[in-house]
């Protein structure tokens, strides 16, 4: 199930609202939470949810194992085992079949490339679990004794199947005891309403563009219709992206979990590794956390660890060649980066810094899409022409007429335009009242519209099976 | 959606209590005097205030939420859409298989979300919507993806016979300035990019994408034409002129509406049809070929097209028919020996086509056609291998709307026999797709006999059938899209099949075809009890080929046409 649908907005959640609602004890709650995130996560995957309680099961025991043996020897075979299982079950119902087909590639190889679909949310779940067992073995957490309390950590589906990446640390506390306060239910519907418009009204609207210029063959794309559709697919990206987390964070606190912030404004980023500081923030810092400052290899490979953290950044976006280039691509910028140094970075004008940020990312957005390579290859000559394509074009032209002001909207929707309202706003009584009235009616509005043009949902894209 | 009320009622002992307690030592609300205060207390002040405005904005939400709630619950659940012309979805019905395969849980929420009351009203409300995304520029709107067809410099165009792949890689040049071999290299992408999405193109590219234009007070939809060979189609006909000595045989490609209406920034976008019209009738041997295209061009401002549906409109066909009859040398009924019909509010196809364009839907046309004032002829209506079905009119009385085309001989569901009381010996065989449909008629003050069949569906050896039938003269009829699509590939396989008088022979060979046409003929037989009984709407054919929303050029053009 996903959030953006008419059955989740009108049957699944309000009936979720009634019966968590209904009774004040917290094991009631948490019962309710973990029911129906397990029936959220069957809907759409009616036979991997035993894989996800399977996995929840053997981590829960490895947990335990760990803390027992914290001194011992058994202890750190826990983790090993652990880590191998979590990472193995990632390897096959992920990489299995890109691995097979790669190991085909060499002569005298030939193994059927196995069939194996992908279960939704594995990539995420198998990171907050990897989290809560390394934050376990390093003495971060306390160990979580009560196997239910495990499931719903991970099972939680709010963030199930499409992020953020929630550590153990973060709802730790509010597994055991949580409140939902008048400020987090206001808080939390508007933010999921954004989210809600997020993605249905900007996302789902500009994949509509993407797709009419990038779905088919792109070698006769010109100039213009080839940075026009790469910029709006990075914004169908972010919109898509962030509108899921925000909508997961507006769930989560509905319910009185409070997540940390996944998305910061990325485009408003001076460079690649402030990019990085505010897209998808949540698995940044996984893999700063887990592996950048974990010492492989010693201090004089410090840049190979580097390089190793984008090359399982690009990976964890999908089995295929073009999203490890991708990660590759920007681990080489911010590796130029830290090159350069913070101070000499600093003194470039700021208008170059975005200028150069912006081109490095949507060029890098194109490489997120095109997983072919031959596409790859013409999309990189169309940016500049070398196709001996014209420079623009009349189709391309009118969609951006014909969209242009959802596309100004989209590009306003970047800013952080809320923060400026609330700092206006935030003087007196009245003013307060003034701003947060206009949010909530902006909220409703923009939730009448999604659930309308749910309604007339003809492209209603799920950006996350390969994750 | 007690909950949010329950739960309101229940934290009001905690929370507003604590409030109330809050706002007595502050003095909130009147609190704007209490200037010169220790920061602290200001702060707290501040945030008291702002939990009143989330208070208040709770007291919005949710009984906004719960209208909404109700609405989309508890209002009775839409099961039929007259825009898109099905049935909606039905609750499923339990299996375990099912349930393994998520199917079940899938066709519930798709249950939901398509049954959704008030359904048609809100899916136009939200298109007019989308309409506010942008500007309509020189009022044109595009769906689909699109590919340059046009680019080629005329005096460069050499036409040989062995020119069609030619043809059509030099017409996806982009720009002029590609050496050749990256031509083919690019027509292979091209091809292996359609192969992917199921479409045969061996004749090239047919189908472009559909734009929307707003001309002479009103909105137009087109789909773009992307050109082709025809080869398929000619070598077809040729045989037949070889199978049938003393047969007349014409070929009547029609152009479709982009050919006339498309604007001229548009123009790269859209081959020219005619061009491929007179390619094809210099191939054809022993083939009359008839060119309509200066006689409907002359016409252009006569409604000769429909605006909302991918079809011509009966007066287009009855120019061409025209053509058609001089070319034949019969005698022909003017329009003034026609009464002429008029259904209002005509949405055709191509507002599905188009992606639900809200200005085509609100601005429907008079659907017009022309009934012969003398009616001296017998409609029989046959099935596609020609077993007597029953007798009718030429014209069917189509309740739905969207379906209007399918008032000339019932559209393609049938095979037809036309007895008129001409005299003259002449027994005409219209082989067609549904242009032909419009066109047959025109016929009945012209031939003793009109035997209609269709390309795609016929299921008899047509050479035979046509020296069964004692027919003098043997007419193709089809649009440009068959001519040069897949459509025209099935005229060798009604040309060489053997008849074996069994209903369950498939003309069609080619898998990919055979799907489509099986899917396609499915609702069309089924269709014969709604239009025996015309005051009868035929929702219930179980059709569902607008039902992905999204249009797929190639389900559409391949059968549709």
């Amino acid at each position: 199930m996903v959030f953006a649908d008419l059955f989740f907005l009108y049957i699944f959640l309000p009936a979720c609202l009634i019966f968590y609602f209904i009774n004040k004890n917290i094991k009631y709650k948490n019962a309710v939470l973990i029911i129906f995130s397990l029936v959220f996560y069957a809907w759409g995957e009616p036979t991997v949810v035993f894989l996800l309680i399977f996995s929840t099961i053997v981590n829960w025991l490895l947990g335990l194992q760990i803390d027992k043996h914290r001194e011992d020897k058994l202890g750190k075979m826990a983790l090993g085992g652990s880590l191998v299982f979590s990472l193995g079950m990632l390897v096959i119902f992920k990489y299995l079949g890109f691995i097979v087909e790669n190991l085909n590639a060499i002569p005298a190889v030939n193994i059927p490339v196995p069939n194996i679909t992908l279960p939704i949310g594995i990539s995420f779940y198998t990171f907050q679990i990897l989290s809560y067992v390394i934050d376990c073995y390093w003495g971060k957490v306390k160990v979580q004794k009560n196997y239910f309390k495990f499931l719903l950590f991970v099972s939680l589906f709010p963030q199930l199947i499409a992020g953020p990446i929630v550590r153990y640390s973060v709802v730790e506390k509010e597994i055991e005891n949580r409140r939902t306060t008048v400020t987090d239910l206001a808080e939390g519907s508007c933010r999921f309403m954004i989210g809600l418009a997020k993605k249905v009204i900007l996302a789902n609207n500009l994949w509509t563009i993407v797709e009419s210029f990038f779905g088919g063959d792109i070698s006769g794309l010109s100039v213009f219709a080839t940075w026009y559709t790469v910029i709006v697919y990075a914004m169908y990206v972010y919109f898509d992206f962030s509108g899921y987390s925000d909508m997961a964070i507006g769930l989560g606190r509905i319910f009185g979990f409070h997540f940390d912030e996944n998305f910061k404004y990325p485009f408003i980023c001076r460079n690649i590794a402030e990019f990085w500081q505010r897209w998808h923030i949540s698995l940044g810092s996984f893999f700063r956390d887990y592996l950048l400052y974990v010492p492989i290899g010693g201090k004089i490979h410090a840049h190979l660890n580097l390089f190793l953290v984008w090359f399982c950044t690009g990976m964890w976006h999908g089995a295929s060649w073009n999203y490890i280039i991708w990660g590759l691509y920007f681990g080489i910028f911010i590796f130029l980066e830290q090159l350069m140094g913070k101070k000499r970075m600093k003194a470039i004008p700021a208008v170059v810094t975005h200028i150069y940020s912006k081109i490095v990312i949507i060029v890098g957005f194109g490489i997120f899409y095109f997983e072919d390579f031959t596409q790859l290859g013409n999309f990189f000559k169309n940016l500049v022409g070398a196709n001996g394509n014209a420079l623009t074009d009349t189709i391309a032209v009118t969609s951006l007429i014909n969209n242009c002001f959802l596309i100004a909207a989209a590009v306003l929707a970047c800013f952080p335009i809320s923060k400026l309202v609330n700092k206006l706003t935030d003087k007196s009584t009245k003013t307060i009242a003034v701003g947060q009235g206009l949010k909530v009616a902006y909220c409703l509005a923009l939730l009448i519209i999604s659930s309308l043009l749910l309604v007339d949902a003809t492209s209603n894209p799920f950006l996350y099976f390969r994750f | 959606m007690n909950d949010k009320k329950n739960y309101r009622g229940s934290t009001k002992g905690e929370a507003s209590t604590a409030v109330f307690t809050a706002v007595k030592s502050t003095g909130f609300p009147a609190g704007a005097s209490n200037n010169g205060r220790e920061e602290i207390n200001i702060n707290r002040q501040k945030s008291d205030k702002r939990f009143w405005a989330r208070f208040a904005s709770l007291a919005a939400i949710i009984p906004a939420y719960l209208i909404l709630l109700v609405c989309a619950v508890l209002l009775p659940r839409s099961t039929v859409s007259n825009i898109e012309k099905r049935n909606l979805a039905q609750f499923p019905e339990f299996s375990w298989g099912d349930y393994w395969s998520g199917k079940y849980t899938a066709d519930i929420a798709n249950y939901f979300d398509d049954t959704v009351p008030f359904r048609d009203a809100l899916k136009q409300t939200a298109s007019r919507f989308s309409g506010l995304f942008g500007i309509k520029y020189n009022d044109v709107q595009v769906s689909g993806t699109m590919e340059v067809v046009n680019t080629k410099p005329k005096e460069d165009e050499v036409k040989t016979d062995s020119s069609s792949s030619e043809a059509v890689s030099s017409k996806s040049n982009y720009g002029g300035s590609i050496s050749s071999d990256t031509d083919t290299d690019k027509k292979k992408d091209t091809d292996t990019e359609k192969q992917m999405k199921g479409e045969e193109i061996a004749e090239g590219v047919y189908a472009n994408g559909v734009i929307v234009v707003y001309q002479d007070g009103h909105y137009r939809a087109m789909s773009m034409y992307g050109g082709g060979s025809g080869d398929s189609y000619v070598s077809s006909l040729n045989n037949y002129a070889s199978d049938l000595p003393g047969v007349k045989i014409y070929s009547l490609v029609a152009p479709t509406a982009s050919e006339f209406y498309t604007p001229a920034n548009f123009s790269d976008y859209n081959a020219s049809q005619e061009d491929d019209i007179i390619d094809i009738n210099q191939k054809l041997q022993n083939v009359t070929g008839i060119n309509v295209c200066p006689a409907l061009l002359s016409h252009k401002k006569e409604t000769i097209y429909t605006r909302t549906d991918h079809h011509w409109m009966s007066l287009g066909a009855y120019y061409a028919a025209k053509e058609f009859a001089s070319a034949a040398g019969v005698s022909f009924l003017e329009l003034s020996q026609y009464t002429r019909m008029t259904k209002p509010d005509y949405v055709g196809t191509l507002y599905t086509f188009s992606g639900n364009n809200a200005d085509l839907l609100n601005d429907p046309e008079d659907f017009i056609y022309y009934v012969p004032k003398k009616q001296d002829y017998k409609t029989e209506y046959y099935d596609y291998a020609f077993n007597y079905v029953y007798e009718g009119d030429l014209f069917v009385d189509v309740q739905v709307s969207t379906e209007y085309y399918s008032t000339f001989i019932s559209g393609d569901a049938y095979s037809v026999k036309i007895t008129t009381g001409v005299k003259n010996g002449r027994r005409c065989l219209v082989v067609k797709d549904s242009y032909g449909d419009a066109l047959v008629p025109f016929l009945t003050g012209s031939f003793e006999e009109v035997y209609v069949v269709d390309m795609r569906y016929f299921e008899r050896n047509l050479v035979d059938f046509a020296r069964e039938m004692n027919i003098t003269d043997l007419l193709f009829t089809c649009c440009s899209y068959s001519a040069v699509g897949p459509n025209a590939d099935n005229l060798e396989v009604i040309r060489t099949s053997g008849y074996t008088g069994s209903v369950d022979t498939q003309p069609e060979e080619t898998s990919s075809q055979e799907e489509t046409s099986s899917a396609e003929k499915q609702p069309r037989e089924e269709e014969e009890s709604s239009y025996e009984e015309p005051q009868q709407p035929s929702y219930d054919d179980g059709n569902n080929y607008y039902d992905d929303g999204g249009y797929d050029e190639g389900e559409y053009y391949d059968e549709d046409y």
